[in-house]
C-alpha cells in the first residue's frame, strides 16, 4: 500500500487489537542473552529513534504479527512480503526476525480472527513458532520517512533517482522515449513477467508520475503527465479510468506493475538503512519475488 | 415503427422478471440520462466504457445496462480495506478532462446507463458463474448446476498448468492474464470463481479437497493473491489464473442480453464486450479494445 492512504492517521483499534492477540499466541519462549546480542524489541525502537518523524502508536501495522519483543534476534531479514516461502528462505539462512512491508495474515489489518481454523493460517503460525520466527511489519512509517523508504528503492532500482521532478518522488522528466519502452524498462529493471500496458505502446513519453493504487490518487496525477507507472490498482475504477482517458484522444498511458515489483526494492533499502544502526547481527534483503506471470 | 418502451419500463421488467424480491437500495440504479427516455437499443456490457458507449451510439442504442459504473468509482460504497479506495464522488472529479468529455459524450447522444450488479447478483443462479464456465467451454463439466454458489469445480484430464493456461487464454481471448504456480505442474482439478476475490471466498473455494488450479478475476495482491501464494508454497495446490476482472465477468454480461431477449421483445439487444484493457509489455499491435 502506498503513502497516499495516510496511514499515519489510519489507526483501528479493532484491527490492532486482534493482531496483538495473534501476535501473543506466541509468547516467545526465549530471552535475550545469547551472545550479548539485541531482542526484537530493541531493534524495534532502534528503528523508532532513527526514523526521524514521529512514532505513530496508533498504527494498526507497524506491530507485531507473530511473536513478541522479548526474543532474542539472530538475523534479520527485511521484506516485501513475509509470504511462507519468504519465512522459510529467512529461517534457512539463520535469520529468525522478519521485517515486512505488507501483511503476514493476508488481509491489511492481519485481522485473525476468522482463521483460527483456517489450515493455512495454522501451518505458517507453526512453522514461525517452530523456527522461534518474529515477525513485524514496518509499512506506515517506512513510507512517512523522508524520503519516502519504498519510492528510494523504486527510483533507484529503476535509475531514475536522477530524473525526478523537483525533488517530488512521484514525478519523473525522463528523456522521451515509447510507452512501450518504459515498459520494457520497468520489466527488466524490476525483474517482473508480469507487466501490463494501456495505451498505444507507440505513444511518445516524457513526464512519468507515478500513480497509486486507488481511482483518486490516480485521477489527481494523470491529467498532469504523459503516462502513469502503477503498481497494483483496482480494475474496475483506475484501470477504466486510464482507458477512458485514452479513448478520449488524450495522448497517455500506463503502465501496471504488481504490488511485489513495485514495492520490493524499497525493502531491499530498508535493509541497507537498518546496517547503519544495527551492527551486531547479521541483516539481509529477502525478495519475494513477482511470481506472477504472463502467457507468451 | 416499433412499439414504444421507456429505460423506466424496462427496468420495471427485469425487476418482475428476476425471480426474487426485488433489493433496494442497491447499486442498480440510473448512473447517467432519464428513466423516460425512449429505448432506441438496449447494449449490455462489463463497464460502459467510452469505447462501448461510442458503438452503442453508432449502433443506435441509447440504453445501456452494465455491471460497473461509467464514472469508475462505486459511489455508494463504502471505504474497504480491500483497495478500492474511499469513495469518490463526481464532485470530486469535477474538473478531471476524461470525465468531463464522457459525461459530454453521453449527455450529447441522450444515453442512459443503468447498472445491474446487485440485484443480478442475488438471482437463485449465478449468472456471471454460469457464463464464464460456458465460455470456458466446461459447462457441460457442471455438477452443481442450479445451486447458488459463486464457484464450480472441474475435474479435466490430466494436463500441465501451462496447457490449461493456453486453452483457458484460446477460450476467452484473452491477451494479458497473469498466472501464479509452475507451467508444468500436473493439474486435474480447477476452480471457477469470478470478479473481485477476496480471502473469505477462496477459503471456502479451498473447501474442497484437491483442487489444483483456481481461476479468478481480480484477487487483491495484499490478500486472495499471497495467500494462494502461501497454499502453493504449502504444497496444497498448483496455480491460479487471473483473467482479470473483464475476463472474468465479461461473459455474464452476455448473458445478461440473453435473458432480457425472453422478455424485451419491442427494442434490438446486443452484447458489447468491453474488452481486455491491458496488453502485455513488449506486444506489437497497439490499438482497440473491445474484442
Amino acid at each position: 500500500m502506498s503513502r497516499s492512504e495516510n496511514p499515519l492517521t489510519s489507526g483501528n483499534p479493532t484491527r490492532r487489537e486482534f493482531a496483538v492477540a495473534a501476535a501473543a499466541l506466541l509468547a516467545p519462549a526465549l530471552g535475550r542473552g545469547q551472545s550479548g546480542g539485541l531482542t526484537a524489541g530493541e531493534v524495534v525502537d532502534r528503528i523508532k529513534k532513527h526514523i526521524g518523524i514521529p512514532w505513530n502508536d496508533k498504527t494498526y501495522r507497524d506491530t507485531f504479527k507473530i511473536g513478541g519483543p522479548s526474543v532474542a534476534v539472530r538475523g534479520i531479514a527485511s521484506t516485501f512480503m513475509s509470504t511462507l516461502e519468504v519465512l522459510q528462505r529467512a529461517s534457512a539462512t539463520g535469520a529468525n526476525f522478519v521485517i515486512t512491508h505488507e501483511p503476514t495474515f493476508w488481509s491489511d489489518g492481519d485481522v485473525v480472527t476468522d482463521l483460527t481454523n483456517d489450515p493455512l493460517y495454522k501451518l505458517k503460525l507453526e512453522f514461525a513458532h517452530k523456527n522461534n520466527l518474529v515477525v513485524w511489519r514496518f509499512h506506515d512509517h517506512w513510507h512517512a520517512m523522508k524520503p519516502d523508504g519504498i519510492f528510494l528503492g523504486w527510483n533507484k532500482a529503476l535509475g531514475w533517482e536522477r530524473y525526478l521532478v523537483n525533488s517530488d518522488q512521484r514525478m519523473y522528466d525522463i528523456p522521451a522515449t515509447t510507452l512501450g519502452d518504459v515498459a520494457a524498462h520497468v520489466a527488466k529493471s524490476l525483474e517482473s513477467r508480469s507487466v501490463r500496458v494501456i495505451g498505444d505502446p507507440g505513444l511518445m513519453v516524457k513526464r512519468v508520475g507515478r500513480g497509486s493504487h486507488t481511482l483518486s490518487g490516480n485521477m489527481e496525477v494523470l491529467p498532469r503527465v504523459d503516462m502513469l507507472l502503477i503498481s497494483e490498482a483496482r480494475e474496475w475504477d483506475s484501470i477504466e479510468y486510464v482507458r477512458d482517458t485514452v479513448a478520449s484522444g488524450q495522448k497517455k498511458g500506463a503502465v501496471i506493475v504488481s504490488h511485489e515489483a513495485g514495492e520490493e526494492a524499497g525493502m531491499n533499502e530498508c535493509a541497507k538503512w537498518l546496517r547503519t544502526f544495527i551492527t551486531e547481527i547479521p541483516i539481509q534483503f529477502v525478495p519475494t519475488h513477482d511470481h506472477l506471470w504472463i502467457p507468451a | 415503427m416499433a412499439a414504444q418502451v421507456t429505460a423506466q419500463q424496462i427496468v420495471e421488467r427485469i425487476q418482475k422478471n428476476l425471480g426474487v424480491p426485488w433489493k433496494a437500495p442497491s447499486t442498480d440504479i440510473f448512473y447517467a440520462g432519464k428513466p423516460e427516455m425512449q429505448v432506441t437499443g438496449i447494449v449490455t456490457t462489463w463497464t460502459p466504457s467510452l469505447e462501448v458507449l461510442q458503438r452503442a451510439v453508432a449502433g443506435k442504442k441509447n440504453l445501456i445496462i452494465a455491471r460497473e459504473s461509467p464514472y469508475w468509482a462505486h459511489e455508494a460504497q463504502e471505504a474497504q480495506s480491500s483497495g478500492a479506495g474511499r469513495p469518490f464522488s463526481r464532485e470530486q472529479m469535477g474538473g478531471d478532462p476524461t470525465y468531463q468529455f464522457k459525461r459530454d459524450f453521453i449527455a450529447k447522444n441522450n444515453l442512459v446507463i443503468w447498472r445491474f450488479f446487485d440485484n443480478w447478483n442475488a438471482r437463485k443462479v449465478d449468472g456471471q458463474l454460469h457464463a464464464l464456465c460456458a465460455a470456458l467451454g466446461w459447462d457441460k463439466l457442471r455438477k452443481n448446476a442450479g445451486e447458488p454458489a459463486h464457484h464450480e469445480y472441474f475435474t479435466l484430464p490430466e494436463t500441465s498448468l501451462g496447457q490449461l493456461v493456453a486453452t483457458v487464454q484460446g477460450r476467452l481471448k484473452l491477451r494479458a492474464p497473469r498466472i501464479l504456480g509452475d507451467a508444468g505442474a500436473p493439474v486435474r482439478k480447477v476452480a471457477v470463481t469470478h470478479g473481485f476475490l477476496l480471502v473469505p471466498e477462496l477459503t471456502k473455494v479451498l473447501e474442497e479437497p484437491g483442487v489444483d488450479v483456481v481461476v479468478a478475476g481480480e484477487p487483491v495482491e495484499w490478500e486472495a493473491l499471497p495467500y494462494f501464494e502461501d497454499w502453493i508454497t504449502a504444497g496444497k495446490g498448483k496455480g491460479m489464473i487471473i483473467l482479470g476482472s473483464e475476463g472474468s465477468e465479461e461473459p455474464g454480461s452476455g448473458e445478461v442480453a440473453t435473458w432480457l431477449k425472453t422478455f424485451v421483445p419491442e427494442v434490438p439487444i446486443e452484447w458489447i464486450p468491453a474488452g481486455e484493457p491491458f496488453w502485455v509489455a513488449g506486444a506489437k499491435k497497439t490499438t482497440g479494445g473491445a474484442r
